[in-house]
């Protein structure tokens, strides 16, 4: 069933938002796509809905249309990141933050390495290394920060209904 | 035993299983359509010119606030250059009639020589002028969005400059929107002559500020300092525009810091040169 209640129409608008945001902003500290999939690893999903999953994969065929990367990167990205907060939830790892933070920084690492070599090996193009990092980095440090937002929103809105 | 295989179709089959699936199947489409490269084919180019296009228009209109009062910015911003541009032209005016004499006497040299050497004239093109609507330069696919209209023939491998040099070529148009292939885009390959005596290489966009120089024969001829223009091999770009300048050398690794900076830059020019059409 097609879940179109207002606070998940919200978190939709939020992710088209910030996928939008790639056209007007852009920065080598903050990518916006990194920024997107930890909104997606913060929030707190319903599990039973599907529609989550096509939204998911369309906002990241849009992503790769507008920033020009090959089809199918960002979509990934995002369901890459989705089902890791899901294999979380089996594992009753939302209790803990710090360990939910601990797998998401591992996980943005390992993404980074993959990104960084295979530019290395494939284009034979050695990138700034720490000019690189830096964008990972920032998502890291901007874990905290967002869960604490998202959080918030999400338990007002837990504590209304 | 029975009841217990029950309990285990029936966890397979809840809600939250089949989402679960349903993830991992879409996931795995999508290592398929990026590992494919699906964006190869025309099906995805027309896919893509379309939704640019409409998000831009939508864009467009969401931002009209914003872009009034930073268009009011801007025009006092431009104000004050202009103002602080005639203090310098009024304290230079001297300076500049002497080097501008010696510019028009270097062309009509030049072009006496190429007369002497019976020269082709194939540098021979016009141009027009864009507007940037998106900035992606920052990233190690650097690009740039620019307004199209379809009165303006644009077309694919359009040369790009600014007003100092070089910036890249057209890779696609649409009515509304063209995008532009930047010279540090890690897929931007451009022929290039080094200095005076024209050494010849290949630039290769690193996805960073400054591309790298490759496949120079001579490089230990070669300074920091050095003027980097297109040598016009390929037929893409004209021959003798500047690119920038080597700004270090390690080993056979020739860095150049380009002229033109992007995020300086709101309008473009696209060259109408086409090598094959002049020569015909």
């Amino acid at each position: 069933m097609i879940d179109l209640k207002i606070g998940n129409l919200l978190i939709y608008l939020i992710l088209f938002f910030t996928t939008s945001s790639n056209l007007v902003f852009s920065s080598t500290y903050f990518d916006l796509t990194l920024i997107s999939c930890l909104i997606i690893y913060v929030l707190r999903w319903n599990e039973a809905n599907w529609f989550i999953c096509i939204i998911l994969f369309m906002l990241g065929i849009y992503n790769d249309i507008l920033i020009s990367t090959p089809f199918g990167y960002t979509s990934s990205l995002f369901l890459f990141f989705y089902l890791i907060d899901r294999v979380g939830n089996f594992f009753s790892i939302p209790s803990n933050t710090n360990i939910k933070f601990i797998i998401f920084s591992l996980f943005v690492l390992i993404l980074f390495s993959i990104n960084y070599f295979t530019i290395y090996f494939i284009y034979s193009t050695s990138m700034p290394f720490f000019v690189n990092l830096a964008s990972y980095m920032a998502v890291i440090l901007l874990y905290y920060p967002l869960n604490f937002i998202i959080g918030s929103i999400q338990n007002k809105y837990v504590r209304v209904k | 035993m029975r009841l217990s295989r029950n309990l285990r179709v029936q966890k397979i089959l809840n809600p939250s299983s089949r989402v679960f699936i349903f993830a991992i199947i879409l996931f795995a489409f999508s290592v398929i359509l990026f590992i494919g490269r699906f964006e190869l084919t025309q099906t995805a180019k027309n896919l893509r010119s379309q939704v640019t296009s409409i998000s831009y228009s939508i864009s467009h209109i969401v931002s009209m606030p914003s872009n009034l009062i930073n268009s009011g910015i801007q025009s006092i911003i431009d104000l004050k250059e202009i103002y602080q541009q005639l203090e310098n032209y009024r304290k230079n005016q001297l300076t500049n009639s002497s080097s501008f004499q010696d510019i028009v006497s270097m062309k009509l040299k030049i072009a006496q020589y190429e007369e002497l050497l019976n020269l082709t004239a194939d540098l021979e093109y016009d141009f027009v002028t864009s507007r940037i609507v998106a900035d992606f330069s920052d990233k190690f696919i650097g690009t740039i969005l620019i307004k199209s209209n379809e009165t303006e023939k644009l077309f694919v491998d359009m040369p790009a400059t600014g007003p100092n040099g070089i910036l890249g070529r057209v890779s696609s148009v649409d009515n509304k929107i063209a995008r532009v292939l930047l010279l540090n885009n890690i897929n931007s390959r451009l022929p290039v002559s080094i200095s005076e005596n024209a050494y010849q290489g290949i630039m290769i966009g690193q996805g960073q500020k400054n591309p790298i120089v490759e496949y120079v024969r001579e490089y230990k001829n070669i300074n920091v300092g050095d003027i980097v223009s297109t040598s016009g091999k390929g037929g893409i770009f004209p021959p003798y525009l500047v690119v920038g300048q080597v700004a270090s050398i390690d080993g056979e690794r020739i860095e150049v810091e380009l002229i033109e900076d992007i995020s300086q830059l709101t309008h473009i020019r696209l060259l109408n040169y086409k090598f094959n059409q002049n020569n015909e």
